[in-house]
């Protein structure tokens, strides 16, 4: 009751201070409250908006990507194959092993622990290690076993890689034609370098989302795709006969001393190369080692046929109806050329040869008489027509054509000299396949080497195949069997090359080698040459060889013999050739003769 | 609020109950107003049953939610972990599978290593094998006389006739009345521990 009065005097004191109480306006408190309380959450609601539904994507994206692991599937490089499916190069998987030095506290000990593994010294390993840097290859190519135990030691700072390493099981078998790759697997000779695309594959990838510990999350984002692997090439090269030829040289350069031999051994209807090598080689091993002797000689190497480019002569002359085999000429045993005289082999009185006994007796002075005839035109033109001065084609790298000038500009002693063989050089491929035209009775087939090349689905992808060309009318070239069949006679210059069962033609040849010095001929030494086919009665396979020789004192018809004989008479067995049923026939090489 | 109740409030609940329940009806439809006095006459009035408890009601619904929500994530668990072993075992059988690759290319690579020229000429040589030479071929006329082409020589042997390490396991025949007797059945290679002149013409038609 008392304090009621008192009550009312309370703001009856403050007014007469001047301000007047107002009551805040609680609807007025609550307005601001949410007029506040909306802005934020239009400001949180806003960037809610521009996080989830304009950059969202953005954000969603980067969070996967760091979750998103992306593989390289490797794909494997195709095979090469010979003829009938052996290996002669194909990829298998490998591991290399590398370092990353920053992360290996302790270089010796590591050294220590992987050396003995990785088959090296503890020194060499630190030697790499030092090297510094977050990345060193400590070895490459390795099998997947020996990466397997370096990575159970568990040391820190060395990992695994995989990738693929490149096997040739018949290791120096066909080395030249195969060629090899480098560290990476690309071809740097041979068909894995001139079919280098064909046998390269596509790489896949595997894009997967990974755990904290690497592994994938299952049922999560993951795409993968295949790597293709690259096509299989598939060489016209027989194994076992590649073989045969390169023991056959090895023997030629035992027993001659010599290390320069050439073989090459084609098919007679289809010009497919069976086999070829020359020496001197690379070690198929290391092909680093000797980096100038890493092409294939048989096609990048030429050298002056000698007396075996005579047949191209006597096929001009046939061809153009100047002579016939039995046509009878007078050759002294020597004959002034401008600058010059060339002579015979042997000395001799003047003979009359028929055109088989000059060609069988390999008379230089004869085959320039009869050159004379031809003409320098025809006879360039025989020589183009046989695929001298241009390369063949076939599918190997480095291929040289030979040297043949154009025909204005052979030099006076060139238009004599090319008939029997100097002052023009072809390679041992060449050779080859100019006495395939004759055994494949005038129709020449560029020699090739890829049998197909097959894709990674297993369908055969089509090659252009090699256009055969008519070189000399099939009388003629009959003519030239026959003619050069007398040859292998016991009057002619190769009677060693006969093989007992079989008739065996082709022509010898030894030629004067250009001194690698330069000067001319003088010290150069001397090519013996032979290019043959047999059976003669029904040509299936052409040889030609051509072996170093210092000093010239034997021909091709004697050095030659043993590596044809053993090659061809290996062939002839091996894919069950019919022996000759016929003896070879009388031949006429002297006007005295019957 | 005055604390003196209505005194007309306290009944209300007993007399009105009825009432109330015909307000209630009238507000989901104006037409049954004029019905009024009609449901009034016809309405008995029942001792409502003990209201359960809201919660007692909904038991049987929560149990079930429950009950789903469980196996729910019961099932999701299994599925996880099934999950999750399979992923294990598919690595497992991965690595199996990348083993044997492996294996399968090391063996190829033993394969293809042997079957080389070069190491098969290896393996003949150390047999004791030689490379045959020229083969004679035998012509049978239609007469019935046979002529042989070609000169069937026989190899030469090797310089150095190493004996391999694998030959002496045929038995030797006994020494006892095999003397001149070829072997039985001719099956046996050129035996090495046999002295005989390579030069022997064994081979048909010898004439070098």
């Amino acid at each position: 009751m008392t304090a009621a009065p008192r009550r009312p005097s309370r703001p009856a004191r403050s007014r007469p201070r001047g301000r007047p109480l107002r009551l805040s306006d609680p609807h007025r408190r609550m307005r601001v409250a949410l007029t506040v309380v909306l802005v934020l959450l239009v400001v949180v609601g806003g960037r809610l908006v521009q996080l989830q539904g304009l950059d969202g994507p953005r954000y969603a994206t980067a969070a996967e990507q760091l979750r998103l692991t992306t593989i390289e599937l490797q794909a494997a490089r195709g095979a090469i194959l010979d003829r009938n499916g052996n290996p002669l190069a194909y990829t298998v998987q490998a591991r290399a092993i590398f370092a990353d030095p920053e992360m290996i506290a302790s270089p010796g000990r590591t050294a220590l622990a992987v050396a003995p593994l990785l088959g090296l010294t503890p020194d060499e390993i630190q030697e790499k290690i030092a090297v510094g840097g977050r990345f060193v290859y400590l070895d490459r190519a390795l099998d997947p076993e020996i990466a397997q135990q370096v990575m159970d030691l568990r040391l820190p700072g060395i990992g695994v890689l995989d990738e693929q390493r490149r096997e040739y099981p018949a290791t120096s078998t066909a080395a030249q034609v195969v060629g090899f790759v480098d560290s990476d697997n690309i071809g740097l000779a041979g068909v894995e370098d001139s079919f280098n695309d064909v046998l390269t594959g596509t790489p896949g990838e595997l894009v997967y989302e990974r755990g904290q510990y690497g592994l994938p999350i299952p049922a999560a984002t993951q795409s993968r795709t295949e790597a293709v692997p690259g096509s299989t090439v598939r060489l016209t090269l027989d194994q076992d006969l590649q073989y045969q030829v390169e023991r056959a040289i090895a023997v030629a350069n035992d027993e001659r001393g010599v290390s320069t031999v050439q073989m090459v051994v084609l098919d007679t209807r289809t010009g497919q190369v069976l086999a070829m090598a020359g020496s001197p080689g690379y070690d198929a091993a290391n092909p680093g080692a000797v980096p100038e002797l890493l092409g294939n000689p048989t096609v990048s190497n030429v050298i002056e046929p000698g007396s075996v480019n005579k047949m191209i002569t006597f096929a001009a002359a046939l061809d153009r109806g100047l002579i016939t085999p039995e046509t009878e000429m007078t050759v002294p045993d020597h004959l002034a050329i401008p600058g010059s005289t060339i002579s015979d082999a042997w000395g001799h009185a003047p003979v009359t040869w028929t055109a088989l006994g000059v060609l069988a007796e390999s008379s230089n002075v004869g085959t320039v008489m009869l050159a004379r005839r031809v003409g320098a035109p025809s006879l360039d033109e025989y020589l183009r027509r046989f695929g001298l001065g241009t390369a063949t084609g076939i599918e190997l790298p480095a291929e040289s054509g030979g040297i043949l000038p154009p025909m204005p500009e052979w030099s006076g002693s060139q238009t004599d000299t090319i008939p029997f063989g100097q002052g023009i050089s072809m390679t041992v491929l060449q050779m080859a396949s100019m006495y395939q035209a004759v055994a494949n009775d005038g129709v020449l087939v560029p020699p090739r080497i890829i049998e197909q090349v097959i894709g990674p689905d297993g369908g055969v992808l089509p090659q252009a195949p090699a256009e055969a060309r008519r070189v000399v009318s099939p009388e003629t070239a009959a003519e030239l069997q026959h003619m050069l069949e007398a040859v292998t006679s016991d009057e002619g210059t190769g009677p060693l090359m006969r093989i007992d069962g079989y008739r065996v033609a082709g022509k010898t040849g030894t030629a004067q080698r250009p001194n690698p010095d330069g000067g001319g001929y003088a010290g150069g030494g001397y090519w013996a040459t032979f290019a043959g086919f047999a059976p003669a009665d029904d040509p299936r396979y052409v040889i030609a060889i051509s072996i170093e020789q210092p000093d010239g004192s034997q021909h091709g018809g004697i050095i030659a013999a043993p590596a044809f004989t053993s090659v061809m008479s290996y062939l002839l067995q091996d894919n069950g050739v019919t022996p000759s049923g016929t003896q070879a026939p009388e031949f006429r090489f002297t006007a005295d003769d019957e | 609020m005055s604390a003196i109740p209505a005194p007309s409030t306290l009944p209300a609940p007993r007399t009105a109950a009825p009432g109330t329940r015909r307000r209630t009806s009238t507000v989901g439809g104006r037409s049954r107003v004029g019905s009024g006095p009609r449901s009034t006459r016809t309405l008995t009035l029942t001792v409502a049953p003990a209201a359960t408890p809201l919660a007692a009601r909904r038991a049987p619904f929560v149990a079930v939610v429950l009950l789903l929500v469980g196996l729910g994530l019961v099932t999701l668990l299994v599925l996880n972990t099934a999950i999750a072993a399979d992923s294990f075992t598919r690595r497992a059988l991965s690595q199996d599978i990348d083993q044997l690759q492996l294996r399968e290319q090391q063996l190829q690579l033993e394969v293809a290593a042997a079957q080389a020229p070069t190491a098969l000429a290896r393996a003949a040589a150390g047999q004791g094998m030689i490379p045959a030479g020229q083969p004679g071929f035998l012509v049978i006329h239609p007469d019935g006389t046979t002529e042989i082409v070609g000169g069937a020589t026989p190899a030469a042997r090797p310089a150095s006739r190493s004996a391999p390490p694998r030959q002496p396991q045929p038995p030797a025949p006994p020494p006892g009345g095999a003397q001149g007797d070829p072997p039985p059945g001719g099956q046996q290679p050129a035996d090495p521990a046999d002295p005989a002149d390579p030069a022997d013409p064994a081979a048909p038609g010898g004439t070098g």
